[in-house]
């Protein structure tokens, strides 16, 4: 999970960590780049406004990788899909499967479309 | 340059777009509300939780409702001094007690995350010349701002001191959420635009207004890691503080007035 506010990202992974996943919570992009090189993960959960390269920049990165190609990306941020810089057709070009915005689903939601394209990527 | 770079760049450079107030202000009461509003639904759907559970979301959500409340004070504040409904009232505050009624504040966000304090005490008794709701607004923001973008266990330092007439207050912290180098632009109100302020929240916008207001300035940098908000502001003559100064000024005006 790449998220730069401590306390939503808090309250997300420990939904997620009593539904029974892994998390590693990580804030800054460089970082979570590092942290893929290292470990293989399921999914990418990301918010879309970090201060030294943004949510999007990120995508664009990681998507740069071979061995990263399929991870799919869940876009969890409390910016619009209006307000996206590209389309969502390019953001599911990118490997967005799912795109929720925080103001309007509960942690409960997150864990289900967590849970839904881990168990897409596994199968 | 490949398409590749073109394509990132363009995504880093998005933050030049400007934001107005009222999208940004409207962004950054979103946060602690999705926060109040998703640990709510988890009490509430969960079948069982342990006390010890529950109190721990319940102190989130306080902290989040603390936190809105801080923001939605700061603007106010920020607007009356905008329309000129705020008259700046500056008066000695000595700057150790406010610090320490602010550190007792925030002790519950502290002990959240583990973060650990430390307020270097050699010239905490300084009295600084400030409006002090608006210098406890300012502190308020920028020490709310460091537990926010600390990791987890992280120290804070502020250190008070004084060169010449002038207070210096700083507020280190380490995290990696800002850029290497001096962020002056940060606080830039002349640039007439708020793009800077996009990744780094409302509340900094709201301490330039108020540090403005009383004559201050406020200075960001990040050096190997830390980051550093220092803020400036005039200190009390040592002389007008006492009762013998008064008199010897008075003395030497009456010459003049009864001329």
């Amino acid at each position: 999970m790449l998220e730069d506010d401590h306390d939503l990202g808090g309250m997300y992974a420990s939904q997620l960590r009593q539904d029974g996943h892994t998390v590693i919570m990580l804030d800054d992009a460089q970082d979570a780049l590092d942290y893929l090189h290292r470990k293989p993960v399921d999914v990418v959960i990301l918010d879309l406004m970090l201060p030294i390269h943004n949510g999007f920049a990120f995508l664009y990165e990681m998507r740069g990788y071979e061995d990263w190609h399929d991870v799919p990306v869940m876009i969890l941020s409390n910016l619009q899909k209006r307000d996206f810089p590209v389309s969502e057709q390019l953001l599911r070009h990118l490997g967005v499967r799912d795109i929720l915005c925080k103001s309007r689903v509960r942690p409960a939601d997150v864990v289900a479309s967590a849970a839904r394209l881990q168990y897409a990527r596994r199968r | 340059m490949g398409k590749r770079r073109k394509m990132q760049q363009l995504f880093d450079d998005d933050e030049s777009q400007p934001v107005d107030l009222l999208t940004m202000t409207a962004h950054e009461l979103k946060s602690p509300l999705t926060l109040i509003s998703g640990i709510s639904s988890i009490l509430l759907n969960q079948q069982t939780v342990s006390p010890k559970r529950q109190r721990n979301d319940l102190h989130r959500i306080l902290h989040a409702s603390d936190r809105l409340l801080a923001l939605v004070e700061g603007l106010v504040a920020a607007g009356k001094l905008d329309n000129g409904y705020w008259r700046v009232e500056r008066q000695p505050v000595i700057i150790g007690n406010l610090l320490r009624a602010l550190i007792d504040e925030l002790a519950p966000r502290l002990e959240d995350k583990d973060i650990t304090v430390e307020i270097d005490r050699r010239y905490t008794m300084t009295p600084i010349l400030a409006d002090y709701e608006c210098l406890y607004h300012v502190l308020y923001n920028l020490i709310d701002n460091a537990i926010k973008y600390s990791p987890q266990g992280a120290h804070i330092v502020i250190k008070p001191q004084r060169e010449h007439t002038t207070a210096i207050i700083d507020i280190e912290n380490t995290g990696k959420n800002l850029k290497t180098g001096p962020l002056e632009q940060l606080l830039e109100k002349s640039t007439g635009n708020t793009k800077t302020l996009r990744s780094h929240g409302l509340g900094l916008y709201i301490v330039q207004r108020l540090v403005e207001a009383q004559q201050g300035v406020v200075i960001v940098n990040v050096d190997d890691g830390v980051i550093r908000f220092r803020l400036k502001l005039p200190t009390v003559r040592q002389l007008s503080l006492f009762p013998e100064g008064k008199r010897v000024r008075h003395q030497t005006e009456q010459p003049a007035v009864a001329s």
